[in-house]
Formats: C-alpha cells, structure tokens, sequence
C-alpha cells in the first residue's frame, strides 16, 4: 500500500477493516491470499466437431470467441470413453486403474451378478422380526466405489471456496468443506439409473415391465382409475416387498384434462403436459420408517385411451432419504432458493424414448426441461460465487446426442430427412443453451477469472450392434445350459460357467472366467489365461462386419498395459474398443446371447461414444491458452490444484498444463 | 355469530401482523406466543383462585418429594403415587376456571394463525389447484361450469368435473402479487371465494365452507357459503409454509406452544402469578 493510499485509509475504514477481519476472518484470509477464480463448466459429450460447426454458424457466440482467441484444444479421453470412467478421471486425477471405475456395469464376483459400478449398498445383517415386519439392527451401508482424491475436496481443506453442481461419479458425496451436490450416477429411488411408470388404457396394453421402466394397463370406471406408483424394496418387510403408493387417476368426462390425486396432493393436468415436482412418501413401517422421493407427470393422453408418464422416483432435494449433498442441508437450501430439481443422475427420459412410451417430441420436452432446470440451479449458486473453484456439469448434451444422433447422421438406418426436418434443431438448441451459460460465467468472473469448459468425449453415430456373448458362445469361448433359450433372460442366468472362459459384462469389459477369482473359474492364472487373452485379442480384431466390410472392433487392450494400477478383481482383462458406428448391443451388456453377432442399431439411443478413444478425443475451451499440444482428462486436476497454489496429491500422474490466468484471452 | 366473532380475531391478528411489517414469519410467530402468554398470564391473575392453585401446587410438590424421600418403602411410594393423582386432579380442577376463558379465544386466535403460518400464498409464477365441492344433489356436469379469477390470476386448465367425488376444479397460476376474490359457478349462482398470491407472509383463506360450527372454527377466513348455492366448499390449495427456527424447519402450532409456554413462565412474576 503506497503513502497516498495509507493517507486515504481513514479511522472508520480501518476500523471497518479490522472489525471485518474478526468476523469473517475466513474471507479476510482470502483477500489477503488473493484466491483466483476458476470455473469449470462440464458438458458431458459436447462434441468438437459439432461445437466447431454451431459456432461458424454463429450459434455459438461466447464459445466462438473463446476458440478464435486460441482458446480450443482437443481433450484425450480415458480408456474406455465411458462417462462414469472419463469423469471419475477429472475428478480424482487418476486413470481407471486408480479410481477404480472400468465400465458403467460390474459384477459382483462372488455372485456374478450384474451391478452398477460406482456405487454399492450393503444390507444390515442382523434383524429383529415383528411379525410381517423385520427391523435391521443397523442402517444401510452406502459406500461411493470411486477410489483416490476428490478435486474439490483438496481444495476445500486448502482453504480453497468450491462448489461442485451436480458432482459426476460423485453419489454418496465424499465428506467435504465444498458445497456439492451428486448428479451423474446418482440413481432414483429404486438405486438404479432411473425407473419410469406408464400407464394406459389401452385394450393392446398389457401390464409388463420394459428395459427401464414399467408398464401398467389400468380400467376406467366413471372416468377413474387406480394406480399403483412401485416404491422401493421395502427393507423392513420380511418378504421384501415393494413399498407402494396407490393414486387415482381420473378424466373429465368431455375436457382434455384430468386429475391425479395422490397422498392428499391434487395435479390438474391438460394433455401433452407436464407437472411439476410432486413430492411422494414410501411408507415401510407405518409411523416409524419411509422414504420421500419426488415425481413429475406427464399426461400423454386422455382420449381415446387415457395415458399418464411418471417420471422415475427422483431423491427429493428437499427431504433426501438418501445422502446427496455436503452439507447434508445444502440440496434444502437449492431448493429454498429454485425450487426441487432432479437428482437422478441421467434425468433425460431415454428409457421411455427408447421403449416408444414417449415420442420425440415429448422427449423434447422433457429434455428441455432438465436443462432449463440445470440452469436455473446453476445460475442461481453462481450468483454467490466469489472466490475459489466453481464446477457444474451437464448432461444435457450427451444424453440428447445419444437420442438425436439419427437426426444429423444421414447413414444411419433410422435417419429420414422428414426426421432432420423436424428434430434436427434440437442439438444446436441445447449447445446454445450452454453457450450462453459460458456467456454468464465469462461475465461473472470477469478478467482475472479462468473459465474451462470441459468435456470427457465426442461423439460418433451408433449405427451397428455387436452381441459380444454371441460370438464368444458360438466360438466355443461360452456356454449356455439351454442353448435353445438364447432369447432367455439376461443377468448370465443361462451362461454354464463350468464350459464358459471368457464373458463380456458392461459396454467395454471382456473377462476371463477366472479360478479362485469368479466363483466357478475355469481359466488358470498365468500362462493359460495370457494365451486365452492374446487368442481372442487376435480373433476380435479380425471380425468384419459382413453387411459393410468394415472392421467391427478396432483394437482390444489389456488393461495392464495401459493403467498404472490393476488391482482387485472389477478389473476387466480385456477392454474392448469398437470402431466408429459400432458398439456393443443391449443385450449383450447384461449377459445376454441373442442369435444375430451384428445387426442394425433401430434403437432411438443412435450416438455413442463406447468406442475407440482415439477418435473420441473431447474439448477443452478456456479463456487462457493452453499449451500443451495434448492435453489429457487427467491433466485437469493436478492442473486445477495448481492454479490455486494447491499440493497436487502424489498419486495424480497427470501434467499441470499451466494455463496461465496472466494470458487470459478475455483480457485480450 | 361465530362470523362476528371470526371477524374480531381476524382483525386482531390481521393488526398484529401489520404492525410487524417486514419481519420474518418466525419473529411474527414468537410475537403471538408471547402475547399468548401474556393473555395467559392476564386471565389467571383475573379470575384463577391463586391460592388454591398454590395449595394444590405445593401438594403435588411434597408428594413427589415423599416418592423420593421415601424410596425404600414401597407402600409408601404407592401410596404417594396415588396422592400425587389427587393432587394433580385437584391442580387441573382449580385451573379450569382460567382455562374455561382461555380456551375459547386460544382456538379462534390459532384458527386465524394457522391462515398465516399454516399455509403461504402461491408464489409468483406458481399453480395452485382450485376445486368446488358440490352438495350431493347436485351433478358437476348438470351445468355450465365457470371460474373468473382476480388479475393476479391466470387460470390454466378447462374445467375438470369429477363424477366420482362430485368436484370442480381448475388449476390457476399466479401472475403478480396480490389478494382478490374469484368467481366460480356450476350453472348454479356464482360464489365467491378469496385467492391471494405472493412471496411475503400474508394471510390465506385455503376454504370457505359452510355453516357448520366446526367448519366455521377450522376455517375462519371467510364467510359462510349461503346454503342455496349448492356448494358446500370451495378450496385452494395452497403451499405449506415451511419455518425454520435456526435452521430447523419446526411445525409452526409446535413453535408457537413451546413459546408461549417458555414466555409465560418469564412473564407470571411480574403478574405475580402462580400456575
């Protein structure tokens, strides 16, 4: 401080200063420390190519000026380019042999039963049974499987304010000083990615259940109908039901609306419309124990047949009866301040738009809506940004690209242009949706801030399907008890483990059926299991796609060679990357063998990204050049920590790429 | 009558709250408990027979201090646990003088407080659902159903008839801030109903019922429906309020009584009051 400045600085400032300093000795600590600014926008599956094409069409207005300043390199994905695998990378710094996270889908290994990867829920073992009811002794054990560091929670102990939006791979959050609430991979209600209801008077409708979702025929009598809304497995039940909520549903006998009323809560809906959040209670023990979730409807229909979407039973933000935020109040407070929101990790209605229970056009919507909703949360916590690590994540862009990609690729078997016409806008409206949020952030951070907008992939077309457990069951690799059930069910429930070597579990994995490490193993360690993986890397690679000639798998990887870790037994042996257009098929994801090895993708999920990550780099966009000429997804963290001064954890690996805050383009 | 008396603790509470002004709803609750209590604390200076209650009181006290003194005899301890019986019976009997007073106006002051903290008005930009409830004799689809809102008001949906619980309803969004009185009919004389948007604390009427007394004690807001409308309630639905004390959201009739009490014992010594 000069002279002049001291001679400026009278009693009351100093005063003022001093009194200050005692009352929030935490932002005096920082003003003095001079704690940068920094902004990470996260926008899962924004895809260069596509970013580089809005913005010369001029959709793209901040992000364009972020790219001509030199702001835009190509960011190295993980192996394999898998959302959970790519962003568990950004969050801890660590490739996937060190977080842990290979595949969206794992198993269990005592069991082989498939289960989600990133997070795992250990049942109370003792009980006390009263009648119908069996109270466990203790409560659930909720465990995040996500190993290593979490970004902002070495920067929270550093003193460092952060706040991380819809945390990805994040569900339950890690303790932290950082304000954080979970979003990819937080599952709904039931723990999974997300169950929707549907429900239908339809004479051709029958009650079922369909690949992320269940269907229910119901009766009118006097324009009424009874409904049952599935609750989660109701734990304190001996036979472990499900814990239901019953609603009545009702039209008007000439009107286009109609009357949901559930637990006292009346919904007045017109047709083609959506409610708002509707906050729901799953009663497990009358008085004594439920759950709280949140719904939204959607009346698809109400003549001829009467028709109504219920969204999967989100985590209510507002009463979580699961762990979502840290604070434990903080997801309370979002919803103070804007309202529920959705805390399904992938929020966007896919299941439904794949199944046909939603069309386009309502998936549109819906779609719409999450992003609106994302921003309005978003903008919301950025108003009380000052200082520190700002992080939100959207995915927005992924979950559309993968629904719309039919609309641009003009290869792909369900592309017409009557399609392009309609829908083609769709993308470029939710690129813009997150240019202009860049624009706010750009605004609020002003010159000294940093910005990154990061994502973890591209995206290419999803044109042709491959059943890997078919072309390992008819090469001899599998075995089926009841080789004429090849439609059966999935879950491996029909592999013979005792004649199977090798099976292929999530959208990458390939294991071998190992001794002592799957429960009825049939590969020797060593020798016999080398020689297997080095036989099937040679026979995948060489398989061709008869309808086009083109190689379907382009390389396959052990993953020894290329994470710096391999321990325990949820690392895959094999880890397979798909050509472009090619992917793994549905059913083989989940241990399924159905007759064809390759077919046409006719599923509306068109757009993907589980292939080869050398063709799936994604962006890196920030408003201070980078330097580096390949910068990688696990650069970002070491690279994050530095720009604050932060020790970088020793078990990050990747480069600070030193975008330096001095060479801001803004400021240019 | 019980209008005429709806109207004086409406006009009571409805002054109380404007002359807070801008305070938060937790400070505008503590507010009426301590004037709860100080009307409490009034009532039993007036008309209580403080020396019975300090009698009895001071009873109730010494047979406690016998269960303990007296621990190791168990008939003893029986028998002081019937006299403490007694003495409470005889406690709650000298304090139902007061309470015969007290009662009356505690029902239709929390009647009228639960219009503020029991519900809020619908927010700017928020749907509330509106439903007629029609007297058995008349069907929802007899007639033209109608629904004119105040300017504050949108409404949103075409009119549902419910034949299953012979109901109306109309979902309407607030526009802007403000209280005013919609209209809705079923081909039968309109009635009215008062509907009030916005983000501060205000008083809501969620029914105006008919003339039961009870339903004139539960909902005080407004006048009785006339019993020629063929309407026997109309409803709003109208957000819960919720009220944080401390950043624990507390139910507000749980707040107000632990308040009042905890007030009333600050306040009895200057009454020099016993109870």
């Amino acid at each position: 401080m000069t002279n002049d400045n001291l001679s400026k600085l009278s009693r009351r400032k100093f005063c003022g200063l001093v009194g200050g300093a005692l009352a929030f000795p935490g932002i005096v600590r920082g003003m003095a420390r001079g704690i940068p600014k920094l902004a990470v926008i996260g926008a899962d599956g924004m895809d260069p190519t596509l970013l580089h094409l809005y913005a010369s069409q001029g959709l793209l207005p901040n992000c364009k000026k972020l790219i001509d300043a030199g702001g835009f390199k190509k960011l190295r994905t993980t192996l394999p380019p898998q959302s959970p695998v790519a962003w568990a990378t950004f969050v801890s710094g660590l490739d996937p042999g060190g977080h842990g996270i290979y595949d969206f889908i794992t198993r269990d290994a005592g069991t082989m039963t498939p289960e989600l990867s990133t997070a795992k829920t250990t049942d109370p073992k003792h009980f006390v049974n009263f009648g119908k009811y069996s109270v466990p002794l203790a409560s659930s054990k909720l465990q995040l499987m996500r190993n290593g560091p979490t970004l902002w929670n070495v920067l929270a102990e550093s003193g460092v304010p952060s706040f991380a939006l819809k945390a990805p791979v994040n569900y339950p959050p890690t303790p932290t000083k950082a304000k954080t609430i979970s979003g990819l991979t937080t599952p709904d209600i039931h723990g999974s990615y997300g169950i929707f209801s549907f429900y239908s008077t339809d004479p051709a409708q029958t009650t079922h259940d369909v690949p992320g979702g269940q269907i229910e025929k119901i009766r009118l009598a006097r324009g009424l109908a009874y409904c049952t809304l599935r609750g989660p497995t109701n734990t304190f039940d001996r036979a472990r039901g499900s814990a239901d909520i019953s609603f009545t549903l009702e039209r008007d006998p000439q009107n286009a609306v109609a009357r949901i009323r559930i637990q006292g809560t009346d919904v007045l809906l017109n047709e083609k419309e959506w409610s708002d959040w509707v906050p729901v209670s799953f009663s497990l023990m009358p008085h004594l124990a439920d759950v709280s979730g949140a719904v939204r409807f959607f009346l698809k229909q109400v003549r001829p047949q009467l028709e109504l979407y219920v969204s999967p039973v989100n985590i209510d933000p507002a009463d979580p009866a699961f762990p979502i935020s840290t604070p434990a109040n903080y997801s309370r407070q979002l919803v103070d301040e804007v309202g529920r929101f959705y805390t399904q990790g992938m929020a966007e209605e896919t299941p439904a738009l794949s199944s046909g229970v939603l069309s386009d056009g309502e998936f549109r919507q819906q779609a719409l809506h999450v992003i609106d909703q994302d921003l309005r949360l978003f903008r919301s916590q950025l108003n009380h940004f000052r200082e520190g690590f700002f992080f939100t994540y959207f995915s927005s862009l992924d979950m559309n690209s993968h629904m719309f990609w039919r609309t641009i690729d003009r290869q792909h078997p369900l592309y017409t242009p009557a399609l392009e016409k309609e829908h083609g806008d769709h993308l470029p409206t939710l690129y813009r949706r997150i240019d202009a949020f860049v624009g706010d952030v750009v605004d609020h951070l002003g010159p000294e801030g940093q910005i990154y907008i990061v994502s973890d992939h591209a995206f290419t077309s999803f044109r042709r399907q491959f059943n890997l457990n078919s072309w390992l069951l008819d090469k001899g690799y599998a075995g089926m008890k009841n080789r004429l059930d090849r439609d059966g069910a999935p879950d491996f429930v029909n592999t013979d483990w005792k004649r199977t070597r090798a099976y292929g579990l999530g959208i990458n994995s390939l294991y071998l059926n190992l001794q002592n490490r799957e429960p009825n193993g049939v590969v020797k360690r060593g020798d016999d299991a080398e020689r297997l993986r080095t036989e099937l890397i040679a026979e995948l690679t060489a398989i061709r796609d008869p309808k086009t000639g083109e190689q379907v798998i382009r390389r396959v990887v052990r993953p020894d060679q290329v994470y710096r870790h391999t321990s325990g037994d949820r690392v895959p042996d094999l880890v397979i990357c798909y050509n472009d257009n090619y992917r793994a098929s549905w059913d083989t994801i989940l241990g399924g063998y159905p007759r064809e090895h390759l077919l046409d993708n006719l599923d509306p999920w068109s757009g993907d990204h589980c292939m080869d990550p050398h063709f799936l780099s994604g962006v890196l966009l920030t408003n201070a050049p980078v330097r580096h000429a390949e910068p990688a997804l696990e650069d970002l963290a070491p690279t994050i920590l530095s720009a604050f001064g932060t020790r970088v954890p020793e078990e990050m690996k990747g480069r600070d790429l030193r975008i330096e805050p001095a060479n801001s383009v803004a400021a240019k | 009558m019980m209008d005429g008396l709806n109207r004086i603790t409406g006009a009571f509470v409805d002054g109380v709250n404007g002359l807070l002004g801008a305070a938060s709803p937790a400070v505008v609750l503590l507010f009426h408990a301590l004037l709860l209590a100080v009307l409490v604390v009034a009532v039993y200076a007036l008309v209580s027979n403080q020396r019975t209650i300090k009698v009895t009181r001071n009873r109730m006290i010494a047979r406690l201090l016998e269960i303990r003194l007296f621990g190791d005899d168990p008939i003893s301890v029986l028998a002081s646990f019937g006299r403490v019986v007694v003495a409470t019976g005889a406690y709650l009997v000298s304090s139902l003088k007061p309470l015969f007073f007290i009662l009356p106006i505690a029902v239709l002051w929390i009647g009228q407080l639960a219009g503020w903290f029991e519900w809020r008005p619908i927010a700017t930009g928020e749907s509330a659902v509106v439903t007629m409830k029609l007297r058995e004799e008349i069907s929802p689809v007899a007639g033209p159903a109608s629904l004119q809102v105040p300017a504050e008001f949108v409404v949103e949906t075409p009119a549902f008839r419910s034949l299953d619980s012979n109901e109306i309803a109309w979902r309407v969004k607030a526009v802007r801030a403000g209280r005013g009185i919609m209209k809705c009919s079923a081909g039968n004389p309109m009635v009215e109903k008062e509907i009030t948007a916005g983000d501060s604390l205000a008083r809501v009427s969620p029914k105006r019922v008919g003339d039961g007394f009870w339903d004139r004690v539960l909902w005080p807001g407004e006048k009785a429906l006339a019993d020629q409308s063929g309407i026997s309630e109309v409803r709003v639905d109208y957000p819960r309020r919720s009220l944080r004390f401390f950043g624990f959201e507390i139910n507000w009739l749980i707040a107000l009584t632990v308040a009042s009490i905890l007030f009333a014992l600050v306040v009895k010594r200057p009454f020099g009051v016993e109870f």
